[in-house]
C-alpha cells in the first residue's frame, strides 16, 4: 500500500511538472502576443485571465475524457464505496487549476513590459 | 494642443546604477501636425514615445493628452487611451508571425469598447488594407510577407481605431528605400487627413518632410 501510494505520489509530482513546464513554454513563446495586447488596450487582468481560463480548460479536458470512457463509468457506477475518489479527484484537479495559474500568472508579470520594450540589448 | 510634455524626466535603475535619460523635457503638439524625433542612438528617443504612449510612466513631470494629465489616469484607463487615441508603429513591426494579417490587424477592435461581429471586423480590416495596398493578404500568414508588407501591416493595425496619434519609431529602419517611401507616404495621407504623427527617425530626409523637428541630446531638447 505505501509502495502504490508512492507510486501514485510520484505520478502526480511528474504530472504537475509537465503542466507547469508545458505553460512556462506556451507563455514564453506568445510573449510578442501578450505585448501587442497590452500596448492595444488590454490590461495584465485580462490576460491573467486568458490564461486562467485556459489552464482550466488543458486541466479540466482530459479529466471529461477520463470521465466519459465507459469502462470506468461502469466501474464507478458498480462501486459506490469509491465516490471519495471522485472527490479525492476533483480536489487535486482545483489544487493543479490554482497551482498552475498563478505559476503561469507570475511568469507573465515578470516579464514585464517595460523590458519587453527596451531593443538595445 | 493635442499633446503636453511638462518636465518630463526618466531615470531607468538597474541594480546599483542609475541612468538619467531625460532630464526635463517640455514642449507641445498641435493636431494635425507632423513631428520628427531625432538624436543619437541611446539618447531616449523611444523612452519619450513610450512615455507619451502610455505603455511606461515617467519618473517625474506630466503629460497631456487632450488637455487632460494623463498621470490621474487608472491602469484601465490607460489601456483605453491606448486602444483609442494612440496608433502605435515599431521599428521591428511587432506583429504575431503565426497569425494571419486579418488576426493581427483585428486585436484593437478586441479591446475596443464597441462590440464588434466577426463579420464586422472582418471588413473593417479590408477596409484599412484598402488603405495600406494590401486587400489580398488578408489570410496570409505575416510570416510569409516581406519587411515592406509588414510595416503597412503593422500600420493597418494602427489605424485600424481611427486614433487621433500615431507614434511611429523609426517606422523605415529596417526597409530599403522604395518600401520606406510607401510607408511615408501611407503616415503622410494620415496626417493630411488631420491625424498627428510623431516620428523617430534617423533619416535626414524624413526629418526634414516634417513640420517641427526635436532634436533630443543629453537628455534635453531642442525644436527647430
Ligand atoms: N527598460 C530599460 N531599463 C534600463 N535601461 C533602459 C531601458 N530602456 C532603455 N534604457 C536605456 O535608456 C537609454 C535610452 O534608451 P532609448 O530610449 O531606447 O534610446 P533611443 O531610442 O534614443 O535609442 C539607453 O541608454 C538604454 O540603454
Ligand atoms: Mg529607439
Amino acid at each position: 500500500m505505501g509502495n502504490a501510494f508512492c507510486m501514485f505520489c510520484c505520478k502526480c509530482i511528474i504530472m504537475i511538472c509537465g503542466f507547469i513546464s508545458s505553460i512556462y513554454m506556451l507563455i514564453d513563446h506568445n510573449f510578442v502576443e501578450y505585448a501587442v495586447h497590452q500596448i492595444y488596450g488590454a490590461t495584465p487582468q485580462m490576460l491573467y485571465l486568458r490564461i486562467i481560463l485556459f489552464v482550466i480548460f488543458i486541466v479540466l479536458l482530459p479529466a471529461a475524457i477520463f470521465y466519459n470512457v465507459p469502462d470506468i463509468k461502469d466501474f464507478m457506477k458498480v462501486s459506490p464505496e469509491l465516490k471519495w475518489v471522485w472527490w479525492f479527484m476533483a480536489i487535486f484537479l482545483l489544487i493543479m487549476v490554482v497551482l498552475v495559474s498563478v505559476l503561469a500568472i507570475l511568469r507573465l508579470s515578470k516579464k514585464d513590459l517595460t523590458e519587453f520594450l527596451r531593443r538595445d540589448r | 494642443m493635442i499633446i503636453k510634455v511638462q518636465n518630463i524626466k526618466k531615470e531607468y535603475i538597474s541594480g546599483r546604477s542609475k541612468n538619467l535619460v531625460l532630464k526635463g523635457v517640455s514642449f507641445e503638439v498641435n493636431r494635425g501636425e507632423k513631428v520628427a524625433i531625432v538624436g543619437p542612438s541611446g539618447s531616449g528617443k523611444t523612452t519619450l514615445l513610450n512615455i507619451i504612449g502610455l505603455l511606461i510612466q515617467p519618473t517625474e513631470g506630466e503629460v497631456y493628452l487632450e488637455g487632460k494629465n494623463v498621470s490621474s489616469l487608472s491602469v484601465k484607463e490607460r489601456a483605453r487611451m491606448r486602444n483609442k487615441f494612440f496608433g502605435y508603429i515599431f521599428q521591428e513591426f511587432l506583429l504575431v508571425e503565426e497569425d494571419t494579417v486579418f488576426q493581427n490587424i483585428e486585436i484593437p477592435l478586441l479591446y475596443s469598447p464597441h462590440r464588434t461581429t466577426k463579420r464586422k471586423r472582418k471588413e473593417m480590416v479590408r477596409e484599412v488594407l484598402e488603405k495600406v495596398g494590401l486587400e489580398v493578404k488578408i489570410k496570409e500568414k505575416v510570416k510569409n510577407l516581406s519587411g515592406g508588407e509588414r510595416q503597412r501591416v503593422a500600420i493597418a493595425r494602427a489605424i485600424i481605431n481611427d486614433p487621433e496619434v500615431i507614434l511611429a519609431d523609426e517606422p523605415t529602419g529596417l526597409l530599403d528605400v522604395e518600401n520606406a517611401e510607401k510607408v511615408m507616404n501611407i503616415l503622410e495621407d494620415l496626417v493630411a487627413k488631420g491625424k498627428t504623427l510623431l516620428i523617430v527617425t534617423h533619416n535626414e530626409l524624413i526629418a526634414k518632410r516634417c513640420d517641427r523637428i526635436f532634436k533630443i541630446s543629453d537628455g534635453h531638447i531642442t525644436i527647430t
